[in-house]
């Protein structure tokens, strides 16, 4: 189980050239709580999910962590809206992401396969990764994530391309994955439904800049700003 | 006719000079392909993953490079290895060793430079990827050599099909000397010059033949290696840790 910690995000900037595409002056996350992010395309969820993981370097301000852990002892996982599949097995794939963790091969062994059971993918465990369809390589992607003991996990999209069937059972292996290490999730989604279904709170971006913060409901249901109201306006629709 | 069924029993027949010819082909393919790969493929892996300042530049002159003309590549060794070059007293002009290095002039830079190309294009989503799975930046290497070595193996044989194919540079620094640094290429052209055109058409067929049989190996060994194309970016920071200002 994680401790408890809060992310705190403070005058985080991040720009190309000219353009500043993520300013967020006050932001925090907690853990074991589960986080929407939401908004228009280039709206900054992904530069933000990027920043916070370390692919790429901020421009400017401060990310810290408060509470019973220090900073860089906070394992993060993140998920990449276009995640690579490796070309060799999908269970080599999974213990990948094992790997320099010192851990036994039988254990190994039993983690991919609870994994790979979670995302119902543990049938294709032989298949080679370069053969598979959209959304089996983001239940892949997935696995390869949540195989691994995390204390943030950062998903970009996670269900994009998958169908129905399979984004339902990607939502309640994230939730038992949550309920079981206490970490804290944070989820780009566009979608509204799957927003009210995974997170207890929600964060709605606009310009890079956060416009609407709250419980989930409030955030979708009770927007105070005129960029909340218009972005929800097209959901409505 | 005659000469033709001649030549192509010559080639079979150890000891003979056309035997001796297609050998020293290869070698000299062999040898310089694999200098250039060694050179090559690790700086171009190195441009292919990394930015940094003058990379634009770097590009285009390898881009240049990539099409120097094989006289001018041997013109440029010729002046080096001669009597009066700065590596004269070495005394390579019109050996093996002139040779293969006139061709790792003009190869290295191929190799160099589309290794960089293949790289850059799976590094980016191969290198978010590896760092939100916490993996090591030697894993992440690792990784993605593995990923591109369907292109990379391509490339060394397009660097193999270059050597073998070339005349100018090696007719300059080699001076196509009999037993010593004929090798197909300039064999074909002093046939021709003679007047053995059968000879010559057979020298060819053999080039041919030759070139076949390494293409079919690299498209069997592409094909059992091949995976899909990627896209991605490249990050300041390990993976598994919270990212931040220019950590």
């Amino acid at each position: 189980m994680s401790g408890h910690f809060c992310v705190k995000l403070q005058g985080l900037r991040k720009v190309y050239g000219e353009r500043v595409v993520l300013d967020i002056d006050d932001l925090g996350f907690e853990a074991g709580r589960s986080y929407a992010l939401v908004g228009p395309n280039g709206s900054g969820k992904s530069t933000l999910l990027r920043v916070l993981s370390g692919v790429i370097p901020a421009s400017g301000g401060a990310i810290d962590v408060e509470g019973d852990i220090l900073r860089d002892d906070v394992r993060v996982g993140y998920m990449p809206q276009k995640s690579y599949t490796f070309g060799f097995s999908v269970a080599r794939n999974v213990a990948l992401a094992l790997d320099g963790m010192k851990l036994s091969k039988s254990e190994v062994t039993a983690r991919v396969e609870r994994a790979l059971r979670d995302v119902g993918m543990w049938e294709m465990a032989d298949a080679r990764g370069s053969g598979l369809s959209g959304g089996e390589a983001q239940r892949v992607a997935l696995a390869r994530l949540l195989v691994r003991d995390l204390d943030v996990v950062l998903l970009d999209e996670p269900t994009a391309s998958m169908d129905i069937a399979g984004t339902l059972l990607a939502e309640e292996t994230l939730e038992r994955y949550r309920e079981r290490t206490g970490c804290l999730t944070i989820m780009a989604t566009h979608a509204p439904s799957q927003a009210r279904r995974i997170s207890h709170d929600a964060v709605m971006l606009a310009a890079g800049c956060v416009v609407e913060k709250g419980t989930t409901d409030q955030v979708l249901s009770h927007p105070t700003s005129e960029a909340g109201r218009e972005f929800l306006s097209y959901w409505a629709v | 006719m005659e000469e033709l069924a001649k030549a192509f029993s010559l080639m079979f027949t150890p000891g003979s000079e056309l035997s001796q010819i297609i050998l020293l082909t290869l070698q000299m393919a062999a040898f310089s392909t694999a200098i250039s790969t060694v050179i090559g493929v690790p700086l171009g892996v190195l441009v292919g993953l990394y930015r940094f300042r003058g990379k634009r530049l770097l590009m285009r002159i390898l881009n240049t490079l990539m099409g120097l003309p094989p006289v001018l590549a041997g013109l440029i060794v010729y002046f080096i290895l001669s009597r009066s070059g700065p590596l004269g007293t070495l005394k390579l002009l019109y050996t093996l060793q002139a040779m293969v290095t006139a061709q790792v002039v003009l190869i290295t830079p191929i190799v160099c430079g589309l290794s960089a190309t293949a790289i850059a294009g799976v590094a980016p989503r191969v290198h978010e990827t590896a760092h939100g799975m916490g993996l090591s930046r030697s894993r992440e290497l690792a990784c993605l050599l593995y990923e591109c070595r369907s292109q990379l193996l391509s490339i060394v044989f397009v660097a193999f099909g270059r050597s073998i194919g070339e005349v100018g540079a090696v007719m300059l620094v080699g001076g196509n000397v009999q037993y010593k640094t004929r090798v197909m290429t300039t064999a074909i052209m002093l046939e021709t010059n003679m007047g053995h055109f059968e000879y010559a058409v057979a020298l060819g067929v053999a080039l041919l033949v030759v070139s076949f049989v390494i293409n079919s190996i690299a498209l069997t060994l592409q094909e059992r290696t091949s995976v899909p194309e990627a896209e991605g970016a490249t990050s300041h920071t390990r993976g598994g840790r919270l990212g931040g200002v220019g950590r």
